[in-house]
């Protein structure tokens, strides 16, 4: 499903500033399957993740998803792309935070045909899904971290995509919230979604995960 | 129109509501004082051709050395021999300086017999009454020093010659009309001393007004040392006055233009670190550059449109309703006697398209150039 082929990512390639960020990296991912990437911080493993979402182009190498290659999308086709099939959730939980809950949660309803009705009971059975709802009109700024990441988890999940992309999800989490987030992938690798996290929490070795692959120095390794 | 998007501009503007009732009040204050400034120098303007077209259609005063001097009576006839003139009068007009008041009021003497001003004034003349008919301005003057009832001339051989008040001009006449006295020309010769055979100016009025500036320059042959002015040419001359007034006032406006360009150009200059990574949240939430061009492009309408909409109304109330207090000094200072009077509503589509068109895509344009801008990079990089 997901296939990463010779990718090399550079941050500003050919200047003196230089930094290589991943380097020739192969790896395959299934559909369904749930993958870790594990690493010390500064290995790659976020980078992966947004070549993954087109979030950014790899310097060299092809990313593909069904087949398609992702990673050479012009901007507006890669936005559907990322519509259509990535649900991000991100390490700093990248909320709106003068917005409301509701608010932040229909985001990516809001450019969709989808109507205004529709739309809105979409976000209210993913908040009640998340028990969120009682705090629907609620200003993201005063949410705990809890609550901040159960928002942006509802918010990555309400366009209901095939792909989850996680990246470092329990590290603003106490271990009870942790072990919460834990079950809840658990969950939606069970209804069948492909799910890929990055993190360097060993608990997630605790996880019925299909493989773990070592993220070192821009290098993956499967173990 | 994406509803959903509507309601999001909404909620992001309220987001940041005091910087955006700040750029909004900049907008609706420009917005208020150029729209001001022009429904007053229309509505002026609007006034006083109108009245000039009631003037004679040419003018012949005569002239030694550039300086005026009365015509004789005789030219009146002569005049009135060229082919296509209708008519001739001889006026008896002059400045008459009050100096208890320090200001001159301009003094018209009207042949009695002659009907066909305009119809107020025709009343007055057949009431039979003898006296004088004052602009709002003299009447206050002479009110302010106790003249209720006549005023005391004094004539160049040093004598007074009392002349009773009868009647004041209606006050929509009142900016052309503010400081002038109409009187019985006899009266008026006595005034200025001015003898039977003399009259200050003659006016003329033609069958065909396409023939003016021909019959205008057969005078000019006829009586080298005239002046003739034609109607078109005292057009010109206040055009001229009120073009030169509104570009003081625009002139004034510069420092109004000068801080909304600063906000533009700020605006387009930059986008904050806040909203470069907002517009990368965006995009990895599945947005388009378009989709995010769109919200932007909603939010700077909402502000602009209703900055706009809400400077023009307040604009015609300002000039309209409560006659522009301040504001119309600027306009109204060619007359000795400051005239009071009505502004009359002037709805100027053009002139209302043209303030939109120099302000509201200039600001859509500076919110929407920075964000294009920001939409294009890549979200990651944004977002680290």
């Amino acid at each position: 499903m997901i296939e990463l082929k010779n990718v090399s990512k550079i941050y500003n390639y050919g200047t003196p500033k230089a930094v290589v960020a991943l380097e020739d990296v192969n790896l395959y991912i299934g559909k369904g399957e749930l993958v870790l990437l594990m690493g010390p911080s500064g290995s790659g493993k976020s980078t992966l993740l947004s070549l993954i979402a087109a979030l950014t182009r790899p310097t060299k190498g092809i990313v593909k998803v069904e087949n398609k290659i992702v990673s050479k999308l012009p901007d507006h086709f890669a936005a559907l792309y990322r519509r259509e099939w990535i649900g991000f959730i991100f390490q700093r939980f990248n909320l709106i935070e003068e917005l409301s809950v509701l608010e932040n949660v229909l985001l990516p309803l809001v450019p969709t045909p989808l109507s205004i009705a529709r739309s809105e009971e979409r976000g209210w059975e993913i908040m009640e899904r998340f028990a969120i709802e009682h705090k629907a009109h609620t200003q993201v700024s005063k949410l705990s971290g809890g609550e901040r990441q159960r928002v942006a988890i509802a918010r990555s999940l309400v366009l209901d995509p095939p792909i989850i992309l996680a990246d470092e999800p329990t590290a603003n989490l106490d271990s009870t919230l942790a072990q919460q987030f834990l079950l809840l992938l658990e969950k939606l690798h069970e209804q069948g979604k492909t799910i890929v996290v990055a993190t360097h929490d060993p608990r997630f070795e605790s996880l019925h995960v299909d493989r773990i692959a070592k993220v070192e120095e821009g290098h993956v390794f499967y173990t | 129109m994406n509803l959903k998007m509507l309601a999001f501009a909404l909620s992001f503007l309220r987001r940041r509501l005091w910087k955006n009732l700040a750029v909004f009040f900049v907008f609706w204050a420009l917005i208020f004082l150029v729209s001001s400034a022009f429904l007053i120098a229309a509505s002026i303007k609007k006034e006083l051709f109108a009245t000039l077209e009631e003037l004679p259609q040419i003018f012949v005063q005569r002239t030694i050395a550039g300086r005026l001097l009365p015509s004789p009576v005789a030219r009146i006839e002569k005049i009135e021999q060229i082919e296509g003139v209708e008519a001739a009068y001889g006026r008896v007009w002059g400045y008459y300086y009050f100096p208890a008041a320090g200001v001159n009021f301009s003094i018209v003497g009207l042949d009695m017999d002659m009907a066909g001003f305009t119809p107020w004034m025709d009343e007055i003349l057949a009431s039979g009454k003898e006296g004088m008919v004052v602009g709002e301005g003299v009447k206050r003057v002479l009110l302010s020093h106790y003249y209720k009832e006549y005023f005391n001339f004094i004539t160049p051989s040093g004598d007074f010659l009392k002349v009773p008040l009868v009647g004041a001009f209606p006050a929509h006449t009142e900016l052309e009309s503010s400081d002038t006295i109409l009187l019985p020309m006899q009266t008026a010769r006595k005034i200025f001393g001015m003898p039977q055979d003399q009259v200050s100016d003659i006016t003329v009025r033609v069958n065909n007004p396409k023939e003016i500036a021909t019959i205008a320059a057969k005078i000019r042959v006829l009586y080298p040392d005239s002046r003739v002015l034609t109607r078109f040419d005292i057009n010109a001359a206040y055009q001229n006055v009120f073009d030169y007034k509104s570009g003081l006032f625009l002139a004034l406006m510069l420092g109004a233009f000068f801080a909304f360009f600063i906000l533009v150009f700020e605006k387009m200059s930059s986008v904050g670190k806040e909203e470069r990574r907002e517009i990368a949240i965006l995009k990895a939430l599945g947005w388009r550059i378009g989709d995010v061009l769109r919200l932007k492009f909603l939010e700077s309408s909402l502000i602009a449109i209703f900055a706009y909409g809400l400077g023009v109304v307040g604009a015609y109330f300002f000039v309209y309703s409560m006659q522009a207090p301040l504001l119309r000094n600027l306009f109204t200072g060619f007359s000795v006697l400051k005239p009071r009077f009505e502004l009359i509503p002037v709805l100027d589509i053009g002139l209302l398209l043209s303030i939109f068109f120099a302000t509201v895509p200039l600001y859509l344009a500076a919110t929407i150039v920075p964000t294009w801008r920001s939409s294009v990079i890549d979200p990651e990089e944004a977002l680290r």
